[in-house]
């Protein structure tokens, strides 16, 4: 039997999207891409708890969000210490930046964000939400979409304005290339 | 009761994403008219929000995997409905002590190229024969030794370009496996033997390993490694080019 057409190809047209905000969220490629793979299982298994159709983006968000927090739960007691220029070198290759220095603070200082802090920053500046559809997607009161965000920003400012690099760890799976 | 004047937080960051009403954005833009360190924070965050439109923005137009298309709309079994699997699990019960239930469960089993290759990777499948574990460069040895074992024109890859030499050929009856060590001396295994004449490609994790099957009108390829997925797609690719060269 063919899977519905409908849901693969509204599945494959959220992708590109999908993958931006897993690489941009995890801030290393490689566990982006296995991300949004085990994303892609996922949602194919879980289907049929997909309720609005026009909700797929932010479904396959949540589920991609909650598959790394199991990660990071998983690599807390191994994880490695990541360089946080490898994504700001990758970046490089595929976004024209007049200052690309500023852009490797800037992705620097992003990556030592919390998860949290990332993803809400995230949906409102690059998936362009409402604090309405936020607050949907993260199932939290309006409120604390408000709150947390201001604390993202200003988190994010001090980040900046301390311009220190450093090493940071971020979890990577067991696996070695 | 609370200066309508005053501007928390919150309201400063729904000023920059436009999301308060029209009259206390009236009051958030006086404030930053009179203030001027405070018109200057806030040009930062909006500075911050753009810079994260035009760094991450351009991460979503990068081309996507292949097989990510593939697996969203390869064909799949249709749903069961828990009526229909009760009633099926009943009558499995019925007969599961008949010898030719566990006789066609193996054949099932055996159909299944990935776990018979997985099964030559762990060594429980009986082999033929054992052609080399040195590593030494006897390549043109290997490749007669592997089109013979498969009856397929092919060649073993050379994976050196990711740091991966090559370890062994072990032969099964019209199969093959070809062994390679990687930089962590991790083992790499690609299994090939004649294809059934349908095409596969696939990639997933099975018995803790991440495992690619690639499969043409001529030959069937398993590969299986301890590696992300993104690795994955290089060795396979460098893989399949490599025997079809």
């Amino acid at each position: 039997m063919t899977r519905a057409p409908a849901f693969a190809d509204a599945l494959v047209a959220q992708l590109p999207g999908l993958r931006r905000y897993a690489m941009a969220l995890v801030g290393n490629a490689a566990l982006a891409d296995d991300l949004v793979q085990d994303c892609i299982e996922r949602a194919l298994g879980q289907e049929a708890q997909l309720r609005e159709a026009e909700r797929l983006a932010g479904w396959l968000r949540r589920i991609l969000y909650h598959l790394y927090i199991d990660e990071i739960r998983r690599n807390r007691r191994r994880g490695r210490e990541q360089d946080i220029n490898e994504l700001a070198d990758n970046l490089e290759l595929s976004a024209p930046a007049p200052d690309n220095s500023a852009m490797k603070e800037f992705v620097q200082a992003v990556n030592r964000l919390s998860a949290e802090h990332r993803q809400i920053l995230l949906l409102v500046s690059v998936e362009e939400l409402s604090y309405r559809e936020i607050a949907d997607e993260l199932e939290i009161p309006l409120g604390t979409v408000m709150s947390r965000l201001a604390r993202a920003r200003e988190r994010l400012r001090e980040l900046m304005q301390s311009r220190t690099a450093e090493i940071i760890p971020l979890p990577e799976r067991k696996r070695s290339p | 009761m609370s200066d309508p004047r005053l501007i928390n937080d919150e309201d400063l960051h729904a000023y920059i994403d436009g999301a308060l009403s029209e009259d206390r954005a009236l009051v958030v833009r006086q404030a930053l008219a009179e203030n001027a360190a405070l018109a200057e924070r806030v040009a930062l965050f909006e500075a911050d929000k753009a810079m994260f439109k035009s760094v991450y923005g351009p991460l979503a137009d990068r081309p996507l995997p292949a097989e990510w298309t593939l697996r969203a709309r390869r064909r799949t079994r249709p749903r069961m409905s828990l009526g229909l699997a009760g009633a099926i699990a009943a009558t499995l019960l019925v007969v599961a002590g008949s010898p030719l239930v566990w006789q066609y469960a193996a054949v099932l089993k055996g159909a299944d190229v990935v776990d018979v290759a997985l099964d030559a990777r762990e060594g429980t499948a009986p082999k033929a024969e054992l052609i080399a574990t040195d590593g030494s460069p006897k390549v043109e040895r290997y490749d007669t030794a592997l089109r013979q074992a498969t009856a397929s024109n092919v060649r073993v890859p050379d994976l050196s370009r990711m740091g991966y030499r090559l370890a062994g050929l072990h032969l099964y009856d019209k199969a093959a496996e070809i062994l390679y060590r990687g930089p962590q001396n991790q083992l790499y295994t690609l299994y090939v033997r004649r294809s059934d004449g349908t095409a596969r490609f696939d990639q997933f994790a099975r018995r803790g390993l991440r495992v690619c099957i690639w499969q043409d009108d001529q030959i069937t390829t398993v590969m299986a490694g301890d590696v992300s997925a993104a690795a994955m797609q290089r060795l396979a690719t460098l893989s399949y080019t490599g025997l079809t060269s």
